[in-house]
Order: structure tokens, then sequence, then C-alpha cells
């Protein structure tokens, strides 16, 4: 998983080095681990790559009238290949790249979102064939392009979202226009964007994703009207699915939890420790929100259990005298074959068949059903292989 | 008819409309007017638009009842006080009256002196270094721009909410002064402006020095290229209508945007101590600080929001008459219910490099353009040796009259009909934008009725950390 950024002005004047840092600062909900950047200035791309967050980037002496951005796990990008810099979000093998620097219009079934910048100025974006991953254009007043994973990065500079790129389609932009060619696609939006991936500010196939969310937890209040006191979101995503949760029950609802430091997706994170410190930093339980209470705790899906589990038992020791866990999307039960982090089936709770609620220690653990995630999306052309659904390939 | 641009091809067809015999003098020779001047029994002249001499001579020459001058460096120039030295009815104001233009600085100080609504606080520079230090060191977002009118170009704006970006933005906008300030001739080189936002529209004025009538209003797509995106040009594509405005203007704010336009203009004749006659455009935004704000003035029409217009305004060359002659108090423009949608053609290079998007061929089939039911006016194009020649700005303009979506998409069937061995590009999007615009003025309208609620239209609502230093 991750976020990509590529800027390009009309004039050799602007430096988008900042610009660029600033892009991929809000793309970082997206994936962490690495990030790079590289800028065209005259013929030649300077880059600068770092394990480590965002912060960690050094933007100072690097110069450069456009560029491309990646934050994610991989510490390859941007990967420069012949005359191109390239970040993508998604899966590609070498040949896959290679191919895509040395013709972007080639048809083929990519698996990912792509932007490459060349040698001789000219910036090239895609989206994957199926519109797996996010893409979106923006502009900054008259002197820029800027195009994003997310809206988020636009609006960090001050930017305008013109439009989302449709999938299959591939942008060609230089100094003389900006031209669309829409090869062959198939419309799959990944269903985890809407439900934890995307921030809550955007909007994906003309869906918003706060509404979504809002949506998903309606629907689960219609699904499992639990008898309950109190209903608690996990931070962020489960927060308004908790909303929605209990504007339909009409359970209040209380925040329960402070987050330290910045945020860390856990669910990105390899290390089983790093999983652990990460989710304990991301969440303090504020005891007076459970203290003797029903406790319903919404969150948007659940992968290995591990940060669930913990989250649960912090809710116990805080005083809760019950807690049902209920996920805003249905169960996850096999790997993702187009780069989103869910792991292979043996490794995902679910493998554990009918123990689950034991070994998370809830009361209860209910999934929302795929009909209602369909319905809360509101749009049927979605990916949700991961869920046992259908794949891109399937018609 | 002076001048040579699509424009002038809309207005001189408005004249042909009315009876006219319309001979031209213009620098190259536009297809367009060329076929105007013969079905009317005059002629296309070549020469310079801008000398006083050759307008003269042509004058004399032809002995014309009424003088319609399109473009504005004419009227910097002081054609339009010549035509009246000569005695001949004149539509464009004289050289002083088109300060309104030409002069950016003359503008926002006389919209200050006669507290006309819809009026952007400003500073002025004749010297780029305190310019420089001036937009390094003001909080909020601006817009620099040269001091004078230059077609259209040298804008920058700069969106500034975003304070750990504001270096970068700046010094960037300051070490391109000395390009935006190069072609301006006079003491004062810069004008720096706040920046505001929404919804853009032109309401164009027409004047007989007494009475005043107002032509349907137009939007213009300002951004080069698709999705609006790209640099500054003068203008990819316009729309106008239904009837007398645009689904995003309320009456309210049509009437508001009158008033501003109108009162300018009686303002204009005050300080340049003459009538105004000819057209004036309110270059208008729907803005969160004032609702109608002025962004530039016209001292003719735009372009291309002409070609949107004149077509749907059926007693157009008629009005011309009547505004020459003092006449405009009974005068009703006819406006066609219907919209209109213009898509204009340029060259690959366009607007960055004149000489990427010169010299080359083009071909089309009128005809069949004309069978569809769209009209060509033709721009920055010569007919040269039986041969479509670019001129390196914008080259054909084509306009459809019908719903704003059915209209865009009639045009590009159009589009396909004009070939060429080099590229040519144009925005499909020209008709597509409305339910973003109608966004931008639910927004911008929901601000401004509440700062009028409590008194404080036109004053800045963010706080700036150290102070409002305009």
């Amino acid at each position: 998983m991750s976020g990509i950024v590529g800027f390009f002005a009309f004039s050799d004047r602007w430096n988008v080095a900042r610009f660029t840092y600033y892009g991929l600062l809000a793309l970082q909900h997206r994936g962490r681990g690495a990030v790079g950047i590289s800028l065209l200035e005259g013929r030649r791309f300077s880059s600068s790559k770092k394990t480590g967050d965002v912060e960690d980037l050094r933007t100072d002496g690097l110069r450069g009238w456009a560029s491309v951005g990646y934050v994610g796990k991989s510490d390859e990008f941007p990967l420069i290949i012949k005359n191109s810099s390239i970040v993508i979000d998604g899966i590609a093998d070498r040949p896959s790249l290679e191919s895509l620097a040395e013709d972007p219009l080639i048809l083929n079934k990519r698996k990912f979102a792509f932007i490459s910048l060349n040698k001789e100025g000219k910036l090239v974006v895609g989206r994957d064939y199926w519109g797996l991953k996010p893409l979106y254009l923006g502009a900054f007043g008259f002197d820029m392009v800027v195009v994003s994973s997310e809206p988020s990065a636009i609006w960090a500079v001050g930017g305008e979202l013109r439009r989302e790129i449709q999938p299959g389609e591939v942008l060609e932009i230089d100094r003389w226009g900006l031209r669309s060619n829409v090869l062959e696609s198939r419309r799959r939006v990944c269903s985890l964007e809407f439900v934890y991936l995307s921030r809550l500010d955007s909007t994906l196939s003309n869906a918003s994703i706060y509404k979504t969310r809002l949506k998903l937890g309606e629907l689960l209040a219609m699904e499992y009207p639990l008898a309950a006191d109190v209903v608690v979101g996990v931070p962020e995503t489960g927060v308004p699915m908790a909303l929605g949760y209990s504007r339909v029950s009409g359970i209040p609802m209380e925040l329960g939890f402070v987050r330290t430091g910045s945020h860390v997706r856990t669910m990105g994170l390899e290390d089983q420790f790093m999983r652990l410190v990460g989710a304990q930093l991301k969440l303090n339980p504020i005891r007076e929100a459970f203290d003797g209470k029903k406790v319903i705790l919404v969150d948007d899906s659940m992968v290995t259990g591990n940060t669930l589990r913990n989250t649960v038992q912090w809710v116990r020791r805080s005083g809760a005298t019950e807690v049902h866990v209920l996920l805003g999307s249905p169960p996850l039960i096999r790997g993702c074959p187009y780069g989103m982090d869910v792991p292979d089936s043996n490794k995902l709770i679910t493998s554990e068949g009918e123990h689950i609620e034991r070994i998370v220690g809830a009361n209860s653990i209910h999934w929302l059903s795929m009909k209602a995630m369909y319905e809360a999306i509101g749009n049927s052309d979605l990916c949700t292989f991961c869920m046992g659904g259908r794949g891109g390939e399937e018609p | 008819m002076v001048g040579e641009g699509a424009r002038e091809h809309a207005i001189a067809e408005a004249l042909a409309g009315a009876e006219d015999r319309v001979y031209v003098l213009a620098s190259y020779r536009n297809p367009g007017l060329a076929n105007v001047a013969e079905h009317t029994g005059g002629q296309l002249i070549l020469g310079s638009i801008t000398s006083q001499s050759k307008v003269k001579e042509i004058l004399r020459g032809t002995n014309p009842d009424i003088v319609v001058i399109g473009p504005e460096d004419p009227l910097f120039s002081g054609v339009s006080n010549t035509v009246k030295e000569e005695g001949i009815p004149v539509i464009g104001p004289s050289q002083r009256c088109a300060m309104i233009e030409g002069s950016k600085v003359w503008m926002r100080e006389l919209m200050w002196k006669y507290k006309i609504p819809g009026r952007l606080r400003y500073r002025k520079f004749d010297s780029l270094s305190e310019a420089a230090s001036f937009v390094r060191t003001i909080q909020g977002s601006i817009v620099v721009k040269p001091a004078e009118q230059v077609g259209g170009k040298g804008v920058k704006v700069i969106t500034d909410l975003q304070a750990y970006l504001s270096d970068d933005k700046k010094t960037s906008v300051s070490s391109s002064l000395e390009e935006v300030s190069s072609v301006v001739k006079g003491k004062e080189k810069i004008l720096v402006e706040e920046k505001v936002e929404g919804p853009e529209y032109t309401l164009h004025a027409l004047s007989d020095g007494s009475s005043t009538i107002f032509l349907p209003l137009a939007q213009d797509y300002k951004h080069a290229f698709d999705y609006g995106v790209g640099p500054e040009t003068g203008g990819m594509g316009s729309i106008s209508g239904p009837n007398d405005g645009l689904p995003f203007i309320d009456s309210s704010e049509l009437e508001a945007s009158k008033e501003i336009v109108k009162s300018s203009l009686r303002s204009v004749e005050l300080e340049a101590h003459e009538r105004y006659v000819g057209f004036m455009g309110g270059q208008m935004m729907l803005t969160p600080i004032w609702g109608p704000t002025v962004i530039e003035f016209y001292s003719r029409m735009g372009d291309p929001e002409t070609a949107a217009i004149v077509p749907r305004v059926h007693n157009f060359g008629d009005l011309l008459h009547l505004a020459a002659f003092g006449s405009l108090g009974k005068a009703k423009p006819e406006i066609s219910q219907l919209p209109t949608v213009v898509k204009v053609l340029a060259p690959r290079g366009y607007p960055i490099s004149r000489a990427m998007s010169t010299g080359h061929k083009i071909e089309l089939d009128l005809r069949a353009i004309q069978e569809i039911g769209c009209r060509v006016y033709f721009g920055s194009i010569s007919l040269e040796g039986g041969q479509l020649i670019t001129q390196g700005s914008r080259t054909l303009e084509i306009v459809a009259e019908g719903d704003f979506v059915d209209a865009s998409m009639r045009i590009e069937r159009c589009i396909s009909m004009v070939k060429s061995d080099y590229p040519l590009f144009h925005r499909s999007d020209v008709g597509l934008t409305i339910p973003e615009q109608e966004r931008l003025a639910t927004i911008s309208r929901r601000i401004y009725k509440f700062k009028s609620s409590n008194g404080t239209l036109g004053s800045l609502s963010e706080f700036i950390p150290q102070g409002d230093n305009w």
C-alpha cells in the first residue's frame, strides 16, 4: 500500500520540492516505511530516498520544476528506468515496469497506478486496469498540475481538485497540453479503500468516504441491534461507523480512546512487535467511557485480530461489563493479489473458525454482510476478493 | 470594422445581418472577415490596426457611417479619437476612457474613489524590488499582475492558506516579477491584489454616452487544458445563457453586477471628462467577500465571450447603429432563450510558444459544420495563397446553440472535421462544468449573504497573524 504524487509546473521558475514533500505528508495514511522523491531540473533527476517517515526526508538543496513522490512500504521508489523516474501504488514486477518506461500506452492489465516523469519533461499518469487504486488530477492556479493517490495531497499544497482519473486511463502531460488516453478497463474499485484506507475527506467513484463509513455503521445497527449502554469506535476508521450505529440504534456514542503520536497504520507494519507498539501508542482508553457499561466496539475490519485483542482487553480493564465487537465489513478470508496488505488465509483470524470471539476476548463478534457493504458504498463495481467475493478477473 | 480576430468576425456578421456593407481594417487576411466583406460589397484592407494614418486613409477612402473597434490595442493607441476627429460615429471608447482597461491601477483607484461595491484591496509598485518585498511579507492569498493590460498574460495567482509553503510560493512569484513587468511601459509596473474565489462571469454593457444596455452574461474558460488545468490563456471557450443570465448567477446578483458596471462606466466618464461610447465588459467573480466582485474591466467585448453572446442577440447589428448615434435609450436587446457554447481550437504550443504555434496549415469543411448547426468564427488564422495558415494564437471558435451538454457534444463533431498535419487542441469540457460552478456559487452566496446581514461585506474574515498590511 502506498501513496504517490506528481507535480508539473508550466515554468522552470517553480521549485516543487517542498510541494512534493507536503503532498506526501498528506498521503502518509496510505502506507509507511519508506519515502522518496525525484525532481527534474534541466535534463537531470535529483532524488532523495529514506526509510522512515515523510518527516525524515530532507528537501534542502533539492530543486526541480517537476517531480514524482512515493510513500509506502517499498524502499525502491522512485525507480529510475531508462529516461523515466517512476512511482507506483500496487504491485508490479520488473518487466511490467520496464514496459511502462518503454511505452506507457501499451495495453496490459496493470495491477498498479503509476506516475512517471521522463527527462524530456513529460509526466505520464495512469490508473490500473480495474481502478483498484485511486488517482486524482488537480491544479495549482495557472502554474501547476498536481496528480495524487488522494485529493488530500492536492489540498495540502493549496491546489484545487479537478477530477478522478478513470480506471485504465493514461494522462500524458507536457508543457503543450494534457492528453487523456482511455485504455481498456474494467471498473473494480477496492472495497477496502472505502472501508479503511482512503482518507475521510476523499470521494471515490462518486461516493463520499465519510458518508460511506457512516452508512456502514447505520447498516451494522440494522443487522445487529444489540442491547448496550454505549457504542465506541476504534480510531480512526471505526469512529464514523460508531456514529452511524448510534444514530440508528439510539445508543449514545462515546469517544473511548486518545491517540498518542502520529498516525500509525498497524495493518501496514510487518513486524509483530512494532505492530503492538504502534497499536499501543495509537490508542489509550478513556476509563470513564467504559466503566460499568455494556460496550459495543466498532472497527473497520479484522486481519490477524492481534490489535483488536489488545483493544478489547484495554476496554475490559477500563471497567466494561460486556464487550461486543462489530466490524463494518465482511470477514477477510484470503490474501489480496493486488497489493493491499491482506495476508494469506492462514494468517487471517478468520481461519480460526468458530473460536474467534474467544481469541479476541469479546462477548460477541459480528461482521457486516456483503450485501450491506455493497449498499453502503452504493456501487456494484467493487473488488471483494479478500472477502471471498468477486476479484478483478471474474465478470 | 477595426480588428482581425474571431470577435470581429462575429460582430461583422451581425453588421452584415443589419444589411451593412462592411469594410475591415486587419493586419492579416482573416478568411471569415474577408468573406463578410466580400459578400456585403465591402472590402478587407490590410494594415496596422493601431496606425492613425492608416485609419484616416481608409476612412477617407470608404466614408463609413459608423466605425466599430473590436480589440483593445487600437483603443489604447487612440484610434477611437482619430475616427471621432474625422466626424464619424464610433463604437469604442476614447484613449482616456479606455484607461479602465489599459491601466489596472487606474481602474482600482477609480473603484475606491467612487466607493463602487466589489472592489478589492490592492497595492501598486513602481519598483520591482519593493513589489518583491511586499509579496514576500504580505499574509494570505494574493494575485500579482502587470499594472497594464498586456493581452491577459502574466497573472500569477498565489493561494497561501498553507503557511508552510508560503516561502516557496512567494519566492517563485517574486522571482518572476521581472517577466510579469517586462511588457509594462508606464511608471507603475506591478499590481498586487487580494485573491478571491468563486465562479467567474462576464457582463458587457453597451453605452451610447448617456444610455446603457446590457448584453447577456457569459463565462469564459481561462485554463489552457481540459478539466481546468494548465497555463492562463485569453480563453479556450465560453458559454452564455439561458436568457440574459447564467445558471449559477441569480437575478439579484445579475442586477447588482449591472449596477457595478454602470456606476463604473459613469465614473470613468467623470474622471476622463468624456462620454463613454462603446462596450465595457466587467470580468466579474461571485466572491464570498462581496458577492459580485470586479476582477478586471474590458474597454471592448471579451473574446471568446463575443462568439457566445453575439449569436444570441438577434438585433446586435441594429444596437451598434443606435449606440453610435446616441439612440440606445429606446433600444432593447432581443435575446435568445437558448444558451450557446463556444470551443476554441489552438495549435500546439499556444499559449507558451508563439513560434511553435505559428505557420501551420489547416483545412475545414465549413459546409458540413454548418449542416450540424454550428457556426465558425475565424480567429488567428490567415488566408494566404488559398491556404489557411495559423498565426500563433487561438485559431477557430466554433459555436453551437442549444442545451449546454448537447451543444458541447455537437461542437466535438465539428472539431473532428477540422484537419491539420500539425496538432491542434481544444477543451472538451466547455459547457460541461455547470454543476461545479453552481456548487462554487452556492458557497460564495451563503458567505456573502451572511456578511451582508452583519455589515461586514467587503472585509476579510480570515485571521491574519501579522495584521492586515494592505
